[in-house]
């Protein structure tokens, strides 16, 4: 099953976002990724936390998982 | 052969040690240096970014899967004031057995030498030089060392003939090579084997040095009639490789519940976690149709997994594939065996044939309708996300099943040819009715694809062969179904 993920990072412009290492999207849009567990990064530096990781189940487009990055 | 010189042979042939088809991964810590090789520009967002499967069916798959490319390359579009043509978007392509060869070949050549697999392959007699091979003193005095099986008659038939030794580094280097996923079954699992820089990391083996009829033979490894591939898991003393990240995170000790979340990732990042790890020391390949004659796991792994390096869901998140395509093609026969008309007990070959057989045709199956659900997901998915005012994800999505039980049953010269093609042999050769029969329904069905013709309609495609383009309009004349498709993601 197909899961929903947003990535939020208030700075600009948005960062690519890695799941498990693998560029999946960009922070602060709707990302499409397949039920599983996944270490969430973004690209280069200045953030926090350096690795979020989460469990992506039972999301929904109007219900995705969000992960904050500041 | 005199027959001392005859037993000397294979004397010595015993006597030596077993050699392997694939060698260890050197002075590198992964295949990845394959996908640098070609420099493959990005391609355009809004132009079609066409992923295909090829099925399994001997030399029939091959000539329908060379067929539908054919097409696709005679199809041209204009595209910021050049002219296109569809074959240049074909990124992806995942091919079992005899879709392999077509997979390979396009991949090594492209579509500028497409035409000389129907000289070097599809019009030869394969079939009876690969007996003729067989049955030769040469050949039976090999087959009793530990060096060469029946699989090689096979493998070097396809590297002599077709491939001219031509190495998996060869096909890399060619710009605009698509990824080819040529899929074979490992025994030991059942599951997908896929020829991938990233499977190869898993063996720590040098995928480009090997061979590519090497791939497709394994791929296309008929079960009893033809013995495995086997290739050494060369993991042993591997310290320099790349890490799998993906398997590492799935398999982190705190990562207690992806066994209930996504079993069939946990089951594959356990697989990878044991070649990895050495525990299967080789790996023994039979057909890829035993575990999906679509080539449908590969194709789906293409596009929303995170193991290959073609960055598909990261394209498709960010709006870089626009116009998403997938077409399946699909050789599957249908022969007429008559056993439901014989009230006998079928012989030990009926059932032979039938074990091995209906396995493949179940999976096939199987994968076509796992393929078409995820898609069908998917559309929801993106249809969701344009509901909420974003303008990621594609604008459009064409599934298409090029598969002879999509002929009109009605029209009787379709129903002909769907009887014929339906019914040739699966073998490495087809007879010339036979290669123009599936000329004629790779046309057909292609042309009278309500998607084909939605994609055709959006693109204002036309093909450069007379006769292809009058068939196209007579088609749209009598069959115009480009409504029933629905490509639109809108919501």
């Amino acid at each position: 099953m197909f899961q929903f993920l947003i990535a939020k990072f208030d700075q600009t412009p948005d960062r690519t976002v890695f799941a498990n290492g693998t560029p999946v999207g960009v922070t602060n849009h709707m990302m499409l990724l397949s039920a599983g567990v996944f270490d969430i990064t973004l690209d280069g530096s200045g953030y926090t936390p350096t690795t979020q990781s989460i469990t992506l189940a039972n999301t929904t487009a109007h219900r995705p998982a969000i992960v904050v990055f500041t | 052969m005199p027959r001392l010189e005859l037993l000397f042979v294979v004397l010595v042939l015993g006597a030596c040690a077993r050699e392997f088809p694939n060698q260890a991964l050197t002075g590198r810590p992964s295949n990845d240096y394959l996908y640098q090789l070609a420099q493959t520009p990005e391609p355009d967002p809004n132009r079609p970014y066409i992923v295909m499967t090829f099925s399994g069916g001997g030399a029939r798959a091959s000539a329908l899967t060379y067929d539908v490319l054919e097409l696709l390359k005679h199809a041209k579009y204009n595209w910021k004031g050049e002219t296109h043509s569809l074959v240049e978007d074909v990124r992806v392509i995942s091919s079992v057995s005899g879709g392999s060869v077509t997979a390979a070949w396009f991949g090594l050549k492209g579509p500028d030498h497409l035409e000389e697999l129907n000289a070097d392959f599809l019009t030869q007699p394969n079939m009876g030089e690969m007996i003729a091979t067989g049955l030769s003193p040469v050949t039976l005095a090999r087959l009793a060392g530990p060096n060469y099986a029946r699989i090689d008659i096979l493998r070097e038939y396809l590297d002599e003939k077709l491939f001219k030794q031509a190495t998996y580094r060869d096909m890399y280097s060619r710009p605009g090579v698509p990824l080819v996923i040529l899929n074979a079954t490992d025994m030991s699992t059942g599951d997908v084997f896929d020829f991938t820089p990233e499977r190869f990391d898993d063996i720590c083996s040098d995928l480009g040095a090997l061979p590519l009829a090497t791939g497709v033979a394994s791929s296309a490894a008929f079960p009893v009639a033809l013995t495995p591939m086997t290739l050494k898991n060369w993991s042993e003393g591997c310290t320099q490789r790349k890490p799998d990240k993906n398997t590492d995170v799935i398999l982190r000790k705190d990562n207690t519940q992806i066994r209930f979340v996504n079993p069939s990732d946990f089951m594959q990042a356990q697989r990878v976690q044991r070649m990895r790890s050495n525990e299967e020391e080789y790996v023994h390949l039979l057909d890829g149709g035993l575990a999906d004659n679509i080539g449908a796991t590969s194709a789906l792994t293409s596009l929303f997994g995170l193991r290959y390096s073609n960055d598909a869901v990261f394209k498709l998140n960010t709006g870089k594939i626009k116009n998403l395509v997938v077409i399946a093609v699909n050789a599957r026969s249908d022969a007429d065996t008559g056993l439901d008309t014989r009230s006998s007990t079928p012989g030990i070959f009926s059932v032979i044939g039938t074990v091995i057989d209906a396995p493949i045709d179940s999976a096939s199956r199987g994968s076509m309708t796992r393929l078409s659900d995820r898609l069908g997901e998917f559309r929801t998915f993106v249809q969701d996300l344009k509901a909420g005012g974003s303008n990621d994800g594609p604008d459009f999505l064409y599934g298409m099943q090029i598969d002879f039980d999509q002929f009109d049953i009605t029209d009787q010269d379709q129903l002909k040819l769907r009887h014929s093609v339906k019914n040739i042999a699966t073998s490495w050769s087809i007879d010339a009715t036979g290669l123009t029969e599936l000329n004629q329904a790779a046309e057909t069905l292609l042309l009278q694809h309500a998607c084909f013709q939605a994609l055709a309609k959006q693109l204002n495609v036309t093909f450069d062969i007379p006769a292809v383009e009058s068939h196209r309009q007579a088609v749209l004349a009598r069959h115009n179904f480009s409504g029933f498709c629905e490509s639109s993601t809108q919501p």
